[in-house]
């Protein structure tokens, strides 16, 4: 199985980390390796709002690894930093969409694993990887074994920002599985070890899933008061798909207050567009939908069935829910769809995201 | 008191979101000097239906009770304000409600969020420092 290799290096941490040769160090090996963590760092800062960057940056730092690892009589550390390479790219992949490509590059990952220097922290850290790249691969359960292990590596290693990061997401998936109420304690749990101005994306990422977890849960009025806060602490220089995100989560308790998100969520769903996050978009014409079939104005249906056509043609859809969108546009065509069923297929969109097993209508039987 | 306490504390067993809805409905009615029939027939709303809401019978539907604050000119937010000052229990995905009033997870959820907030304050002024 993917990741088997890592998990057992994690679990034996066999060869104890070489200590860097100082005595045989290189000058120019040392620039190359300073310039390769720079960009390592700058791919780590670029993937969540410019991934096709990321992979470029990701590209840039694994050439400059490889020629190290590659040298004569290389050290075991520079298949480590090689390792870290190929874990950046896989993810920088993953977030890009690309998943054959990520997990190429999460095998290669693994081969500079075995052949480097058995380092725990980049056991630890590609676990971390390899457990986002099983939830995109809607391997959500295979996912949560997986952060399991590397939050135990970093417990083990005494990391405390790899602890509170794997944390969070821990929280994360289990609020996509439908676990709010456990994913609202690992998020407790990560606050224990967040430190705000150094895991800034991590206490954001926290805020939003714990909002999305008050509001499934029914407490639409924190939720709301949170995101509001959590948009002003991103500020104008924030991350502009997680503004999104945060407008668009705040858009939905609104409607579950009672507002018409209309005007909002077309904002929204062409943003998402824009960005190229068509599943989000697909999800987001389910609200739109929704709101229309509300006030039964079932022209715009209609209208909103033919704007759907960009979402049916990206890779990003699978088969499962590409048949439920299917059928929900042949119903928006006949201006016939009812709020249960639109509710139904965006619980199933959101459901299957992660979790590739679902089947549509399971639930209903 | 946060939104997120268990309010009324000491108030025999756990109320249901739909009572609670129900009562502040209730108290809305008579300070607005409406009937709920009344209301039913301009709201076009079968007999006995809105009775029903303000008694907290049945399962709440969410459609009639929006229509009827926007015919009161209430806020959602406002009335579930008012909801959750009553100590607003209720079933998982009822609005604004959330878990019943004596789940011991209210206490900590209610924590977690001055929490978050700290956090989220530390954030922000990070951010204006550095757009100065």
């Amino acid at each position: 199985m993917a990741g088997e290799v890592i998990r057992r290096a994690h679990l034996s941490l066999a060869k104890p980390p070489a200590a860097a040769t100082a005595a045989g160090d290189d000058p120019g090996d040392r620039a190359r390796e300073r310039r390769c963590r720079e960009l390592l760092e700058r791919c780590f800062e670029e993937v969540s709002h410019h991934p096709a960057r990321a992979v470029l940056t990701a590209r840039k730092a694994l050439r400059l690894a490889r020629d190290l690892a590659a040298e004569e009589a290389a050290e075991p550390r520079w298949a480590d930093l090689e390792g870290q390479a190929w874990g950046a790219l896989a993810n920088a992949e993953r977030v890009a969409a690309d998943l054959d490509a990520a997990r190429e590059a999460m095998a290669r990952a693994e081969g500079c694993l075995v052949a480097g220097s058995g380092d725990p922290a980049l056991a630890a850290r590609l676990l971390d990887l390899q457990a986002s790249l099983d939830r995109s691969s809607g391997r959500l359960e295979d996912a949560l074994g997986r952060i399991d292990d590397a939050i135990a590596a970093y417990l083990r290693l005494g990391q405390r920002a790899g602890l509170a990061r794997t944390l969070v997401k821990k929280g994360v998936y289990l609020a996509h599985a439908g676990d709010t109420e456990r994913a609202v304690e690992v998020i407790h749990q990560a606050f224990e070890h967040l430190v705000p101005r150094e895991d800034r994306r991590s206490v954001l990422a926290a805020t939003q899933c714990l909002a999305f977890c008050l509001h499934r849960m029914g407490y639409d009025i924190p939720a709301a008061q949170l995101v509001d806060q959590a948009l002003v602490a991103v500020g104008e220089s924030g991350d502009a798909v997680l503004v999104l995100r945060l407008e668009w989560l705040r858009v939905r308790i609104r409607m579950s207050l009672g507002h018409d998100g209309e005007a909002e969520l077309r904002r929204i769903r062409d943003a998402l567009l824009e960005e190229g996050l068509i599943y989000d978009a697909a999800i987001a014409c389910l609200d739109l939908a929704t709101c229309y079939a509300r006030r039964r104005r079932l022209p715009d249906l209609q209208k909103l069935a033919l704007e759907m056509f960009p979402v049916f043609t990206s890779r990003e859809i699978h088969r499962e829910a590409l048949a439920a969108l299917l059928l929900l546009r042949d119903q928006l065509s006949g201006g016939r769809a009812e709020v249960p069923f639109l509710e139904e297929i965006r619980a199933f969109l959101e459901d299957s995201r992660y979790d590739r097993r679902r089947r549509f209508r399971d639930a209903a039987g | 008191m946060t939104a997120l306490e268990p309010a009324g504390a000491g108030h025999a067993g756990p109320t249901s979101m739909e009572e609670v809805v129900g009562r502040t409905l209730a108290e809305l009615l008579a300070e607005r000097r409406v009937k709920a029939m009344d209301l039913e027939r301009r709201l076009d709303l079968p007999g006995g239906s809105l009775e029903e809401l303000v008694a907290g019978r049945g399962s709440l539907d969410l459609e009639v009770l929006r229509r009827v604050l926007t015919l009161l000119g209430v806020a959602p937010e406002s009335f579930f304000a008012r909801v959750f000052a009553q100590g607003g229990g209720g079933a998982a995905g009822s609005p604004a409600g959330g878990p019943a009033a004596d789940s011991p997870g209210r206490h900590q959820v209610a924590g977690l969020l001055d929490r978050v907030r700290s956090a989220l304050l530390e954030i922000g002024s990070e951010v204006s420092r550095s757009d100065r």
